[in-house]
């Protein structure tokens, strides 16, 4: 009995809320209408694109760094990788191949510095890391004009130079993950490439943090003191945890991009922690522990929340309030999240 | 001291309610409209004249021949209109004041100058004015757009 | 004592940085000397206020209050109802005042009891309660007026029939106060009633420093720990500075408005607590000191950057967007820098003084 409590008040009251919540509008969902391997479907597409992106998160949980504000710093590592590949002629799936490959150098620069920036200023990471992700993109936006780049297809036609606010994959690496082994009955479709690569990841990323690295950096983590006692060097844990994160961010963007179908420049990276955040918080975990499994449920309830709302909602109420519940339901979590009592003490 | 501060917010939140209703008594704003335009007044008809003038806080806001209609913007309960009046054509120019109150619940408020100057019932010289169905879906507000451009991130 | 230098330097690093920039930019912009002392004038009228509103949580130890867009929002519905009931001129100013305050002191209480529950990490999470709260605000203004908070005319709402439009015309409201009297300087308006309205701020901030509640908050910022121990509560104190920040973000949002003369009514908050925050800290302000004049200063340096940015920009690369991209970018940066340089000097105060305990065993 005090084992189900305990279960229970873990899980939180604003995660009950979103799960039940979901589950309402899998039951309306028939009822409105709706046909439900197509939402399946959809769901399971959208978790495809993201799920990458949350795992970004766990890395940086995992040693105490916080949640990563700073993904868009990542992403932007992976919008190079794309953008390059392309430049130089790639083509299908070489091109996905090639675009994780220029991605990786930058990541590891990006991360390392991001790392070491972190390091002078722990404590403080969540809010340095929002400002650095948008210092980072915003000096992106000028470069994405300035930058030598000239593949016809991403140029603004009439200038020939500066590259275009969003750039169509087709012929490029649209959909190669997404396509491959992909699953067809009926109205229901299983992404089974992209679920796959995301899959082998995340077991990457499960067994690493059983490796000794990984359960030292979960050890600075969640003891720092014990940790330094016992002889580990938590400066640079914490700098591999961040470059982690940041290549898992290159990487997960381009899975995003290869199934979304286009490259979202500019502006866009700004609005991509966020959802992330609160992803793998409606997971489960919290500011300072997360697992695979946080990652999975996450990613599949947030996106469910997103992608069942305009459905059920427009056709119950004949109002498309979808994105303000998502504005709602995703801060709250953050919200909820960040004012918990951290029961490791680590916080006065 | 304790009394005494609570005392204090008391009479601070009843100031600003009162300052509240005041404001929305003093700060209604009325579009009002001028009609020059001949009306019977107590059931004789009264001829326009040829040209009024109206002034409001000194501008000059409307200058109506017979039949004309103009518009002006008044803050508060009771507008005050000055206006130079010419009967006929070529003669003698008459300059008159009128307090005015306006009806709360009008946001246009028609006046017929006439009615107004005949001494009129006030209420046959005062309407509502009703806008046509059209006027209020058209997007002809000033638009500033707002001054840090499109660089939102709008979550 | 001698002075130093290289640390007066280095205190006003960024502000010197801001003033090279300017003077590289100004020329090439080529703007006339009386377009820009106009446009600053009308900047320092407009933003003043709203960044004034931020120093009392800095006082408080609470950091740069990213919640002052709450303040925006509630003066911003404040707005709406006044436009609605075609209060007009000065009164709807004073009418719009009023009605904020309630929806600013509940979502003042709100952010600060948050913020209780998060201590260390005020400034993030205050920057999420912006998000979450302006979901809360689309909640209201997008979907609640009309069907459930009554709004009189059809003019202001969508044409669904719900829901405020994207733009509020505040026509009749427009500059009434900066209109009021102004002066004219040598081809520059000076709006008189605007520059006493801030001035007063400016003296009531000074004057409230030296109040009881003032020093409670000083000694709140300077260290919760020995506060407590005299005897103040910590946490109402708290509170009590987020709540005065988020009325007056609401007052100088009705003045920013009324300036502006139009609400965009989903946008016109979204950015504001960033510029106010990016010109404080301009002004040589850090995350745990500000002064009045860092105020001014700041204003006035960040404002004349993002006036002559983007044209200088476009002379230098020939590409308009290269300048409008650079004083985002500047923004941005000046604030993560004052981050980051705060965030630094508390982690090795930490460092030093746990160093120092484990001396002392």
């Amino acid at each position: 009995m005090e084992r189900i409590k305990n279960i229970i008040r873990d899980f939180g009251v604003p995660r009950f809320i979103i799960l039940a919540f979901l589950v309402a509008l899998f039951i309306m969902a028939p009822f409105v209408g709706a046909d439900l391997p197509t939402q399946i479907t959809n769901l399971l597409n959208r978790f495809s694109w993201n799920a990458v992106l949350v795992l970004a998160m766990v890395p940086m949980i995992h040693s105490g760094c916080g949640l990563n504000f700073g993904l868009p710093f990542g992403i932007i590592a992976g919008l190079l990788g794309g953008t390059i590949s392309i430049e130089l002629g790639f083509t299908g799936v070489q091109s996905f191949i090639m675009a994780i490959l220029f991605a990786t150098p930058f990541a590891i620069i990006f991360g390392y510095l991001y790392g070491v920036l972190l390091n002078h200023i722990k404590g403080g990471e969540m809010m340095v890391a929002t400002y650095v992700g948008f210092s980072a993109v915003s000096f992106m936006c000028m470069m994405w004009l300035l930058l030598p780049y000239h593949s016809p297809t991403m140029v603004w036609g009439y200038e020939g130079k500066g590259l275009r606010t969003t750039i169509s994959l087709e012929g490029f690496y649209d959909k190669v993950l997404s396509s491959f082994l992909e699953i067809k009955i009926g109205n229901l479709a299983i992404p089974t490439g992209a679920i796959l690569f995301f899959a082998v990841l995340s077991f990457i990323m499960w067994s690493f943090l059983r490796t000794k690295t990984g359960t030292a950096m979960t050890a600075v983590g969640s003891n720092p003191v014990f940790a330094k006692a016992s002889g580990v060097n938590i400066d640079r844990i914490r700098t591999l945890s961040v470059i982690m994160s940041t290549w898992l961010a290159a990487i997960g963007i381009l899975v995003y991009e290869q199934g979304f179908g286009f490259i979202q420049l500019y502006m866009a990276p700004f609005n991509m922690a966020l959802p992330a955040v609160s992803a793998i918080l409606i997971g489960g975990a919290s500011v300072n522990k997360a697992s695979i499994a946080n990652v999975i449920i996450g990613t599949l309830l947030f996106q469910g929340i997103v992608t069942m709302t305009p459905t059920v909602m427009n056709s119950m109420i004949h109002m498309d309030m979808s994105e303000v519940i998502r504005i709602i339901v995703s801060n709250g979590m953050i919200l909820y999240a960040l004012t918990r009592k951290t029961n490791d003490g680590r916080r006065a | 001291m304790k009394n005494k501060s609570l005392l204090y917010k008391i009479i601070l939140v009843v100031i600003l309610v009162a300052m509240c209703f005041l404001m929305i008594y003093i700060g209604r704003g009325h579009t009002i409209y001028f009609d020059n335009k001949t009306m019977e007044v107590n059931g004789r008809e009264v001829e326009a004249p040829y040209k009024v003038k109206v002034y409001i806080k000194g501008n000059e806001v409307a200058d109506l021949s017979n039949g004309d209609r103009g518009m002006a913007i008044w803050i508060g309960p009771k507008a005050h209109i000055d206006m130079q009046v010419t009967k006929v054509k070529g003669g003698d120019k008459e300059n008159i004041s009128y307090d005015v109150p306006l009806p709360r619940a009008y946001d246009g408020v028609v006046i017929n100058l006439v009615g107004l100057m005949n001494d009129a019932p006030y209420d046959t010289y005062i309407s509502e004015f009703v806008p046509l169905a059209t006027v209020t879906s058209a997007e002809d507000e000033e638009v500033v757009l707002d001054e840090f451009g499109d660089m939102s991130f709008d979550e | 004592m001698k002075f130093d230098v290289r640390k007066f330097l280095a205190d006003r690093s960024v502000p010197i940085m801001f003033i090279i920039i300017c003077a590289v930019c100004i020329p090439l912009s080529g703007f006339s000397t009386s377009y820009l002392f106009n446009e600053i004038v009308t900047r320092i009228v407009r933003n003043t206020f709203l960044i004034l509103s931020l120093l009392i949580p800095i006082m408080a130890g609470m950091g740069l209050n990213f919640g002052m867009t709450l303040g925006a929002m509630a003066g911003e519905i404040a707005l709406i109802f006044t436009s609605d009931w075609q209060i007009w001129g000065i009164p709807g100013v004073v009418l719009a005042m009023i009605l904020s305050i309630p929806i600013s002191i509940l979502l003042g209480a709100l952010c600060g009891t948050l913020l209780n529950k998060s201590r260390g990490r005020e400034m993030i999470t205050s920057y999420i309660i912006s998000f979450f709260i302006n979901g809360i605000y689309q909640l209201v203004v997008l979907y609640m007026m009309g069907p459930i908070i009554p709004i009189l005319h059809e003019s202001i709402k969508l044409p669904r029939g719900y829901g405020i439009r994207n733009t509020v015309s505040l026509l009749n409201l427009r500059q009434s106060i900066d209109n009021l009297v102004s002066i004219n300087v040598a081809g520059v308006k000076i709006p008189v009633i605007s520059f006493v309205i801030i001035i007063l701020l400016c003296l009531f901030i000074v004057w409230f420093t030296k109040t009881k509640l003032g020093q409670d908050m000083r000694a709140v910022g300077q260290n919760m720990e020995v506060a407590r121990a005299a005897g103040i509560n910590v946490d109402r104190t708290r509170i009590l500075s987020i709540i005065m920040s988020t009325v007056l973000a609401g007052f100088g949002m009705i003045l920013y408005l009324q300036n502006m003369g139009n609400i965009a009514t989903y946008s016109s908050h979204s950015q504001i607590g960033m510029f106010c925050i990016a010109a404080l800290l301009v002004g040589g302000a850090s995350v745990d000191k500000a002064s009045i004049g860092n105020v001014f200063l700041g204003v006035i340096l960040f404002h004349l950057m993002f006036i002559v940015a983007p044209r200088a920009g476009t002379v230098i690369t020939g590409d308009s967007m290269i300048g409008e991209y650079f004083r985002v970018f500047i923004s941005y940066g000046v604030i993560t820098l004052a981050l980051v340089m705060y965030e630094t000097k508390k982690h090795k105060k930490k460092k030093m003084t746990k160093e120092g305990t484990e001396n002392e065993k």
